[in-house]
């Protein structure tokens, strides 16, 4: 790297040939700078109007699912007496028709309890999806208390979260009385006070501040008034 | 190509020598137009006087594929490269193989919620060498992403990720995410339980992210709960969105390993007498700063000669001032164009 | 790396390519070589293990324990791990969304001119450390036992124990060998038979010590079933 060093290998180096380059690229002869750029800007103006034209209705078909809510369904999973306070009884209801096996849920279904102080004449229905990330959870009748199978979370016999990683208490379908039938309807969330929300999907948080960081999705129904 | 372009050139002009203006042609850089065709006209006779048997060099003539031949197959690969640089053309050739199958697979199955787990019984069971076609297509997905990581991990560790080939490592990491979004849309489809929970747990993944992440999984499913509508989305995702973006960019990637070329390992290093090339790339007395940007075009580019003046280029055309580049033509350190200026003032 | 480092790293390149051969036929060879192993465990995986299929997809399903495919077994035991539900996103999405993003932009922040492995400890180590973190999340979980069952051997007078236990939860907060809550709420209970006397395990079982809920439900005769299981665990 010393300066002799240098002056000493020039006749080591090719020669090389450059061709003066015209300035700036693709310039010919008697072009205008304010043509070039008028050109430059209708190209580029031109074809994002023709992507566009494709691009933003296809993303828009796309999306729209985003934006669209079901038909309110209402299913009679049982008579009034097939339900008692201290105990959940599984149901199977189908929440989505007309895509088979795969529309169908599952709820665990009980009358209100005294002991929660809760209306004896209202019915609970929880969902068996896991507020942590989903999978199936199963309540068990020795420990009165909801388990899943996939990362331990552990819920008491009100859905709300004792142990593991789950955010929040168990979702719950609204219920109501019809012809002596108890039937269920929507999902929504609560927060860990119990208190009714909009559904979020699970991993979501839900409460305080959380309404905003996880905002309630145009496709979900409202909650019930409590 | 670069290199080719030249040389079919000075073959066309081969038969111009024999017309006589031929020295004409080539000490002028650019020749009349009436010359030009004489040597059209030279070339393609011939052209035509061995022509018909040669259908090869017929197309040639047309796509110059021997010019690729050379920039593709004929390009040197450096000095110690080994059986660890055989791992991309593995996961490129697995992913060809993932192609295949997956296109005969598409043919038995059918994306619909009812049917789906039908057709996949049928498909395995009943259609000849149905189950070996699935396997291959199943174990081929953990085998593309096990050699996509030991590719990673050669890269890795054998710093080829380094100047100049950063952006092939952003493409390399890109493809690596669209693999495994790959794994993950393709377990859907067979519909049994392992898919559908997979698939629940994946999309709740999505949704746990804070204020975009409900919206995100609503888009991915289609709605609100996993339907219909998300298994005809993966099924499309699977089969055409992705797979696309993945050879788009495979292509991307291959690009600039021709064009940069693949690395040497490490610690193979050129062994070159001393006060050779390398040693003095940069006059004394002008540090290049850490951020200069050393253009690949001009890799192993020779030092400009002394004899070679520069610096009146910037000058050279005043029509050029208000171009875009021709501010700083004349300050750029790592632009050949700028060094020798000083080298001449040195060595003066 | 600096425009001389460049421009040195690009000259000794272009040597090491002058004195390499060209691609085809001698690296086609080497990439032909692995092609063909490449399809052959491919081609050996199908015929030995096939494509067996699942049970039918059932949303309905409560007993079911969903397992993600072996691939993404260590972000699923990083789920397992992070157990505060305030830290859930971070599991989620933030750790990998974090490492992914700190892969793509590492040309951007690892600039220097060093590429030997063994000159440039921190990267090289960093490197082996993420693959051992990877390998062993990985490990685990495909080692994850369900929460619903209990692989420890068990001689056969307790087998019935062993069932109720498996299947009323208690592996949601405790575990058993390898199954269960690995640092749950509850204690381990691999060896409790050799901690405490079985009377005490039987009350413990029947009135639910501190948080533990009351298990009274299960009836005396499984009750007794469940605390001779748990005595035998030494």
């Amino acid at each position: 790297m010393s300066d002799s060093k240098n002056n000493n290998s020039p006749a080591e180096e090719p020669p090389r040939v450059t061709l003066p380059e015209a300035e700036p690229r693709g310039y010919f002869e008697g072009e205008s700078m304010t043509r070039r750029k008028v050109f430059t800007a209708a190209s580029l103006a031109l074809g994002g109007v023709a992507s566009m034209a494709v691009v933003l209705p296809v993303v828009g078909f796309a999306v729209a699912p985003l934006f669209e809510r079901g038909r309110e369904r209402w299913v009679a999973v049982g008579r009034l007496d097939d339900f008692k306070p201290d105990t959940y009884k599984q149901v199977v209801f189908t929440e989505t028709p007309g895509i088979g096996e795969v529309g169908k849920t599952t709820a665990y279904v009980r009358q209100g309890s005294a002991e929660f102080d809760e209306d004896p004449g209202e019915y609970l229905a929880i969902s068996t999806r896991c507020a942590h990330l989903g999978c199936p959870v199963r309540f068990v009748q020795a420990a009165k208390n909801f388990i899943c199978p996939c990362h331990g979370g552990v819920y008491d016999f009100e859905g709300k979260r004792i142990g593991g990683p789950p955010v929040r208490p168990l979702d719950r379908f609204q219920t109501r009385i019809r012809n002596n039938h108890v039937e269920v309807g929507p999902r929504y969330s609560v927060t860990n006070q119990l208190k009714a929300v909009r559904a979020r999907d699970p991993g979501e948080f839900t409460g305080g501040i959380w309404e905003y960081l996880y905002p309630p999705r145009p496709s979900t129904y409202p909650p019930p008034s409590n | 190509m670069k290199l080719s372009l030249p040389k079919r050139k000075s073959k066309q002009a081969e038969p111009a020598v024999a017309d006589g203006d031929a020295e004409a042609a080539a000490a002028e850089p650019g020749p009349s137009r009436s010359e030009k065709r004489a040597r059209k006209i030279a070339a393609g006779k011939h052209h035509s006087a061995e022509g018909g048997k040669d259908v090869a060099g017929w197309v040639d003539s047309r796509t110059n594929s021997t010019g690729i031949y050379t920039a593709l197959l004929a390009r040197h690969v450096p000095k110690g490269t080994n059986w660890f640089y055989t791992l991309g053309s593995a996961t490129m050739f697995i992913f060809a193989m993932q192609a295949i199958t997956g296109v005969f697979l598409a043919m038995y199955y059918t994306p619909s919620t009812t049917q789906a787990y039908a057709s996949i019984t049928h498909l395995t069971n009943d259609v000849f060498m149905g189950e070996f076609v699935r396997g291959m297509h199943k174990w081929g997905s953990s085998l593309m992403i096990i050699l996509i990581f030991l590719h990673m991990g050669r890269t890795f560790f054998f710093g080829a990720y380094k100047y100049p080939r950063e952006l092939n490592w952003v493409i390399g990491v890109v493809l690596l995410v669209l693999t495994t979004v790959m794994g993950l849309t393709g377990y859907l489809l067979p519909f049994d339980q392992r898919s559908l929970w997979a698939t629940v747990v994946a999309n709740n993944i999505t949704a746990s992210g804070p204020v975009v992440g409900p919206y995100l999984a609503d888009f991915l499913r289609a709605g609100p709960e996993v339907g219909a509508t998300t298994l005809s989305r993966f099924y499309a995702l699977h089969m055409m969105l992705i797979p696309g973006l993945i050879a788009a960019l495979i292509g991307a990637h291959l690009f600039l390993v021709v064009k940069l070329g693949t690395t040497a390992p490490p610690w193979v290093k050129a062994t070159r007498p001393k006060g050779a090339l390398g040693e003095e790339t940069v006059p004394a007395g002008v540090p290049s700063p850490d951020d200069a940007e050393v253009p690949v075009g001009q890799a192993a580019a020779s030092e400009p000669t002394p004899e070679e003046t520069p610096v009146s280029e910037p000058a050279a055309d005043p029509a050029d001032a208000g171009g875009p580049d021709a501010g700083n033509a004349g300050e750029e350190p790592a632009d050949p164009g700028a060094e020798p200026a000083d080298d001449g003032e040195a060595s003066a | 790396m600096n425009g001389r480092e460049k421009e040195e790293y690009l000259r000794e390149y272009e040597i090491l390519k002058k004195k390499g051969k060209p691609f085809f036929p001698y690296a086609i060879m080497k990439d032909s070589v692995m092609m063909v192993i490449v399809v052959a465990v491919m081609i050996a995986m199908s015929v030995i293990m096939g494509a067996e299929q699942g049970p039918k997809a059932d949303p309905t399903t409560t007993t079911y324990v969903p397992r993600p495919e072996w691939y993404f077994f260590y972000l699923f035991e990083l789920l397992k791990v992070i157990k505060p539900p305030a830290l859930v996103p971070l599991a989620t999405i933030g750790i990998p969304t974090i490492a992914m993003v700190l892969l793509l932009l590492l040309p951007f922040y690892d600039r220097g001119p060093e590429r030997i492995p063994w000159r440039r400890p921190i990267a090289t180590i960093t490197g082996i450390l993420v693959i051992i973190a990877m390998a062993y999340l990985t490990f685990l979980g495909a080692n994850a036992g369900s929460p619903t069952e209990i692989e420890l051997e068990t001689p056969a007078q307790f087998e019935r124990g062993k069932q109720i236990v498996a299947e009323t939860g208690c592996l949601a907060c405790h575990s058993i060998g390898e199954n269960g809550a690995h640092g749950g709420l509850g204690p381990d209970l691999t060896h409790i038979g050799s901690k405490i006397p079985p009377a005490a395990i039987k009350r413990s079982v029947e009135i639910g010590p501190g948080i533990m809920p009351s298990f009274r439900d299960l009836g005396e005769k499984d009750l007794n079933q469940v605390a001779d299981y748990l005595s035998s665990l030494d």
